[in-house]
């Protein structure tokens, strides 16, 4: 078992869903709450990456973030190194192509509470970050977790934008996903069975953990 | 004394009807006024532009020597800034939040001192004793609306707005709930601006009317005085009485 690639893919799991959470919180209460015309644009761009193949998203993030690219000269004044082929362009990747994961069941949970408790808590004295934190938030929690567990799920079984924007690199950007492949292709069946297990394993049992947490929380 | 000075322009997205009203309220001695008007004449999105939950497109609201909204200015206080009350239609108490909680939730922020002898202050004066552990959804209407009102005055707000307060409620329950709420805003001593559509509560609860047809005050005075003679068809219609 390939124990550098799963520590890699957890890492990475695990800083996409922060700022997911960071992002992907005020993104989702702005589309939830807007009345802006050009709502329907902003809604359609976080939603892209689920029609797209990994690929093609994998394949402009290249483009857009190489050395030459403003993005990437901006990147290589405050690091000293760049975007594509290293751990922190994987995880720009991974936060890009899971953001309607996270994003649309954030949405759905704050579209669902009734807007007059928000209102009720402006008229209390409530500013709109308390509002937030102490009414939306609890009772959107269980499309929260939702978000949560489906981004952080999603970026462990990610193949095509991390091999795209990251490469192959074993403890750079080689993640279990990638890990299985190349066994796949050294012919070591034996070891990919093991990683392959081992992903059925937590995604059921993700799985099964949000669904009970959902069922707690849900009869409020 | 305070004065109260409104007026204002609301047309609602997509081109619909159009609000527009202007008053100015002496706003000091605890007296209540309706604002009766048929169901889409307007009066809740006058009571709504007072609290700050929607904008006005033209015109101003000022308060004393505050202005919470004036249009030319691109001004709009935020409705935790206008330090009004507000209960809400079917009263939006917090379902994850017990009793003692939704009352407290108004203080937050006051320092914890401050806010659990006036929540014990607020239980005891909206008799909602032994209820401070209940959610709002174990809680009967009447129950609710107290809590609600208890609520919204924790601030000690200078102007209460109440939105069809008893409309949430059976016929029985309502008449019940009338007179105590009656007594409740006499007691609290805030001045109050209630909406309804029944004539029923405006007698019942009302030192004075505005009568609202399509987004316009179409007559206003001393209760008894608009029930009595009202000016127009459209006034007696809403009174009940014949023209």
């Amino acid at each position: 078992m390939d124990w550098v690639a799963i520590a890699l893919t957890l890492k990475l799991a695990a800083l996409t869903t922060l700022i997911l959470g960071v992002v992907g919180l005020p993104l989702a209460y702005w589309l939830a709450t807007t009345r802006r015309r050009w709502r329907p644009l902003v809604d359609a761009a976080v939603a892209v990456p689920l029609l797209l193949p990994p690929t093609v998203l994998g394949f402009y993030l290249l483009m857009a973030t190489g050395p030459s690219s403003v993005i990437g000269r901006l990147y290589s004044r405050v690091s000293d190194g760049t975007l594509p082929f290293s751990f922190a362009g994987i995880v720009l990747a991974s936060v890009l192509y899971n953001l309607p994961f996270a994003v649309r069941p954030f949405a759905s949970g704050f579209a669902a509470v009734d807007r007059r408790l928000l209102e009720a808590a402006r008229c209390l004295g409530a500013s709109a970050p308390r509002t937030f934190m102490t009414v939306m938030v609890p009772l959107s929690w269980p499309s929260l977790l939702a978000g949560l567990v489906l981004a952080f799920a999603h970026t462990v079984g990610e193949f095509g934008v991390v091999l795209m924007v990251g490469g192959n690199i074993p403890g750079v950007t080689r993640t279990i996903a990638l890990a299985i492949y190349d066994d796949v292709q050294a012919l070591d069946y034996a070891g990919a069975n093991e990683a392959s297990a081992l992903l059925v394993l937590f995604a059921v049992s993700v799985l099964a953990v949000t669904y009970s947490l959902q069922r707690r929380v849900l009869p409020l | 004394m305070t004065l109260l000075d409104v007026d204002i322009a609301f047309r609602y997205p997509g081109g619909g009807a159009t609000i527009e009203c202007a008053w100015k309220d002496p706003v000091g001695e605890p007296r209540v006024t309706v604002f009766l008007g048929s169901s889409g004449s307007g009066k809740t999105t006058i009571l709504r532009c007072l609290a700050g939950l929607e904008r006005p497109q033209r015109g101003h609201i000022r308060f004393g020597d505050r202005t919470w909204f004036d249009a030319s200015q691109a001004i709009q206080l935020p409705p935790d800034r206008r330090g009004l009350g507000f209960l809400f239609q079917d009263y939006a108490l917090f379902p994850h939040m017990t009793v003692e909680r939704n009352i407290a939730f108004a203080g937050l922020g006051a320092g914890g001192d401050a806010v659990m002898p006036r929540v014990a202050e607020l239980l005891e004066a909206f008799r909602l004793r032994g209820l401070e552990r209940r959610l709002p959804r174990q809680l009967s209407g009447g129950q609710q609306q107290r809590v609600a009102l208890a609520r919204a005055v924790f601030r000690r707000p200078k102007l209460l707005l109440l939105d069809e307060p008893l409309s949430a409620l059976d016929r029985a329950t309502a008449d019940e709930v009338r007179e105590e709420l009656r007594a409740l805003i006499r007691a609290l001593g805030i001045p109050a601006y209630i909406v309804s559509h029944d004539r029923a509560d405006a007698l019942a609860l009302a030192d004075r009317m505005f009568v609202i047809d399509e987004g316009r005050i179409i007559q206003s005075g001393a209760t008894r005085e608009v029930f009595d003679a009202p000016q127009t068809p459209a006034a007696a219609r809403l009174v009940g009485a014949r023209s």
